[in-house]
């Protein structure tokens, strides 16, 4: 009787289990927003773009590849989300939402923290989901992910993370890591750069019509050759150049000429101060910030020596070693260990090459633009290297490391960075044959 | 009698009592106080459960020379009738506070991360509905139940903190230790009234458990595993967040993955991982309703463990919905007792301890 019992009530019990045929959702009813975008609105404070990737392959597959882009104006996400479902006969559904974006302006300005001040859950968004700060305007950017052959736009994210970690001109951040680095004040944020090349985008997309390319043009700052970046603090003889630049880049991909492939790009990073965007580094910079930083894997540099270029391949040999001295200006100590490995060599070689001379220059170059790049964050007061992570190393309490004011001491830090580079592959002149 | 005790091993004891303990001291740790002054939560947490094994084997050993078989009988014995039952209420308010903060945060956690459109209400009674049937289905069921769940629990566990290494970073746990020998002591101290809750129900079925001796064995053994499992996720809540930014996460557990930037097995395993918590805390929830009820019963003569369970569970019920209607603040006061006077909960049964003990010495020098 007491097993029959029990039987019933589990056979109740499975009942709840069908639920689920209540209240039925077909799968079409949702649109499944992979990225949020936020610009400054006209009519009211934000335009909030979403990018929803559509269902690939099949007849149905448009000219523009799978990306639709839906934006609408409001005070707030919820209050676009209102608007779209007005206008629509689909909910926008936020479960696979991987990017979210923001307009320069709106960075600089530091209004990420109040735009990102939501409720996560309420939208079912996760705090992983990656950020991205766009030199042009993120409608923009959007529209510049169209690529014919590529309909699938989180292959784009895909191809910035294998930038990330093979030739480190990016840097990939988390909403979750842009917090703690707010929160506890031990390094600022780096967050990816976007841009738009409208010139460069694939013949198939519909082309956009902001003026991306402009914005881009006197953005990426403190490039290869430039000394420093420096937001505010740019002097005269930059300017010059920035509108040298300027007139060169306004339909180039980060300053270089392109054609094929989607017109947005991802390169660079841009650095903050909190949540206040302080400047930008481009992808060059962006490699030696990495380096400095301990989050380089692998990379391409090309070292001036003797007169003529080596191009080198490489390849972290672990977290740099970084010593620490507080007891009165802060100074640091860096020595990383990096393998390397030769690419191209432009001029006369010798087997001895390396050990004669290419093994300092070497090492003399990756120092200067750690240095170099270094100085460009200090000056924007970023510490986007993140030596606030091994100042703290040096306190035995929470009170005394809070009282030191790290972020406050940061712009007198002095760092000096020792590189020792091995050589992948002694028989250079073998290789390049 | 329907005290639904049956007869458990030792396997199903420490699955069960482990589960407890486990849930008791991590899953519903205060984050606003554990981080406020910095992170030595892995330190002090394992510390604190092994803390409440001492201050449960002593009361145990009184018994074992007393010849005595429950807390109840512990209680009597030392205090009087009616004093017993009063410190045997203080007992069961406790082991309610343990189920009442579990089901709290679960409840809390399912609606905020799963099941936003869901009321409070809903999801408390299908929360505490399974922990009530559980505990009316007897000893047996639950432990038996968190013996087949428990491993389970236990290589998710272990996976997902493995799964997430790629976020760790040390400079994350620093300043070490990150708070004073003194701070440590003080919330070991006060962190202990938790597992004690847990592991003092143990006390209530002795006889379901196969005795003392085998009782006192499980019990050391379930503590020092929960130790383990404690100390290993602070340990990576703690490389995973600094205290700054722990001190805001209510659920750690919940947000260790978000810090992976790169997609790995577990990267958007976190909502499913939340439902093997859920069935860790439901098991852990209804030994404790279960302990609570027995408790009353016997400290009040009933026979039958279900009409407490139940009056329990609609009491949890009420408690749960409330702080989610406006009354959280009676929680943070139920927080802010705990750990400052929570301690206080551990000197019944010890003292009761050492009377019997007195007792017996008396008794035994009489004898001689």
């Amino acid at each position: 009787m007491r097993r029959r019992l029990g039987a019933i009530i589990m056979l109740l019990l499975c009942c709840l289990a069908l639920a689920g045929c209540l209240g039925s959702v077909q799968a079409d009813d949702y649109m499944y927003v992979v990225g949020i975008g936020f610009d400054r609105g006209r009519e009211y404070k934000y335009n909030i773009s979403f990018l929803v990737q559509k269902e690939v392959g099949g007849e149905g597959q448009s000219s523009t590849g799978g990306i639709e882009v839906y934006s609408a104006e409001g005070d707030s996400i919820f209050d676009a989300i209102t608007t779209l479902h007005a206008g629509g006969p689909f909910r926008l559904n936020f479960s696979r939402t991987n990017t979210i974006m923001f307009s320069r302006e709106l960075a600089e300005e530091g209004e990420m923290e109040q735009l990102m001040d939501i409720a996560f859950n309420a939208l079912k968004l996760r705090q992983s989901a990656k950020l991205l700060v766009t030199l042009c305007p993120v409608r923009d950017f959007m529209d510049g992910l169209r690529l014919e052959q590529s309909p699938n736009v989180t292959k784009l994210m895909a191809s910035v993370m294998e930038n990330y970690g093979v030739d480190g001109i990016t840097a990939v951040t988390n909403y979750a890591l842009m917090t703690e680095s707010v929160r506890d004040k031990r390094l600022d944020g780096i967050v990816m750069l976007g841009g738009l090349d409208e010139t460069a985008a694939d013949s198939g997309g519909e082309q956009p019509q902001g003026g991306g390319g402009q914005d881009s043009a006197d953005m990426v700052q403190g490039g290869g050759e430039e000394a420093g970046s420096g937001g505010s603090q740019q002097q005269g003889q930059q300017k010059e150049n920035q509108q040298d630049k300027q007139d060169k880049q306004e339909y180039t991909t980060a300053g270089v000429y392109r054609s094929g492939g989607m017109g947005a790009y991802v390169s660079g990073v841009a650095l903050f101060d909190g949540w206040r965007m302080a400047g930008a580094l481009d992808g060059h910079d962006t490699k030696f910030l990495l380096l400095g930083k301990g989050d380089f894997n692998t990379g391409n540099i090309t070292i001036p020596y003797d007169g003529d270029r080596v191009v080198a391949y490489l390849r972290a040999g672990g977290k740099p070693r970084v010593t620490m001295d507080l007891s009165g200006e802060p100074r640091a100590l860096v020595e990383m260990e990096m393998v390397c490995g030769i690419l191209q060599y432009m001029g006369e070689y010798g087997q001895d090459e390396w050990e004669r001379g290419l093994k300092a220059a070497a090492e003399e170059y990756i120092e200067g633009e750690l240095g170099r790049v270094f100085e460009a964050c200090r000056r924007m007061g970023s510490d986007a290297m993140g030596f606030g992570r091994y100042a703290v190393m040096e306190f035995d309490g929470s009170a005394a490391w809070e009282a030191y004011d790290w972020q406050g001491s940061y712009p007198g830090l002095e760092v000096e960075f020792r590189v020792e580079l091995d050589l992948a592959d002694e028989n250079i002149a073998m290789r390049l044959e | 009698m329907r005290i639904q005790e049956g007869r458990i091993g030792r396997q199903e004891t420490v699955a069960m009592l482990c589960m407890a303990i486990y849930v008791d001291t991590v899953f519903t740790l205060n984050s606003a106080r554990a981080y406020g002054g910095g992170n030595s939560t892995y330190i002090w947490l394992p510390v604190s459960i092994l803390i409440a094994m001492c201050a449960v084997l002593l009361p145990m050993r009184a018994m074992e020379k007393a010849g005595l078989h429950t807390l109840d009988e512990l209680l009597a014995g030392a205090f009087g009738r009616l004093l017993g039952r009063a410190a045997g209420l203080c007992i069961i308010g406790l082991m309610l506070l343990n189920v009442y903060l579990v089901a709290m945060v679960f409840v809390n956690l399912i609606h905020n991360f799963v099941f936003f459109e869901s009321s409070h209400w809903a999801i408390t009674i299908w929360v505490t509905g399974v922990m009530f049937l559980l505990c009316t289905w007897g000893l047996e069921c639950i432990s038996r139940t968190a013996l087949i769940l428990g491993p389970l629990v236990g290589v998710v566990l272990i996976a997902s903190l493995a799964g997430n290494a790629g976020a760790y970073s040390l400079h994350r746990l620093y300043p070490l230790p990150g708070n004073t020998l003194a701070e440590m002591a003080e919330m070991a101290l006060a962190g202990a009234v938790k597992p004690f809750g847990a592991i003092a129900g143990l006390l209530t079925v002795t006889r379901g458990v196969q005795g003392m001796r085998f009782g006192r064995r499980a019990c050391i053994a379930a503590a020092v595993a929960a130790a383990a499992l404690a100390l290993c996720t602070q340990l990576a809540a703690g490389l995973t967040y600094g205290y700054a930014d722990l001190r805001n996460i209510p659920f750690p557990m919940h947000r260790l993955g978000m810090m992976l930037v790169r997609e790995g097995y577990f990267f958007r395993m976190d909502t499913l991982l939340v439902f093997f918590w859920l069935m860790a805390a439901m098991v852990a929830g209804a030994y404790h309703l279960y302990a609570a009820a027995a408790m009353w019963c016997r400290c009040f003569g009933l026979r039958d463990v279900r009409p407490g369970a139940a009056a329990f569970a609609a009491m949890l019920c009420c408690a749960v919905v409330l702080q989610a209607e406006g009354y959280y603040s009676w929680v943070e006061a139920l927080y802010g007792w705990l750990d400052s006077r929570g301690w206080a909960a551990l000197l019944l049964p010890l003292l009761a301890a050492a009377i019997q003990l007195v007792k017996c010495r008396r008794q035994g020098g009489a004898q001689a």
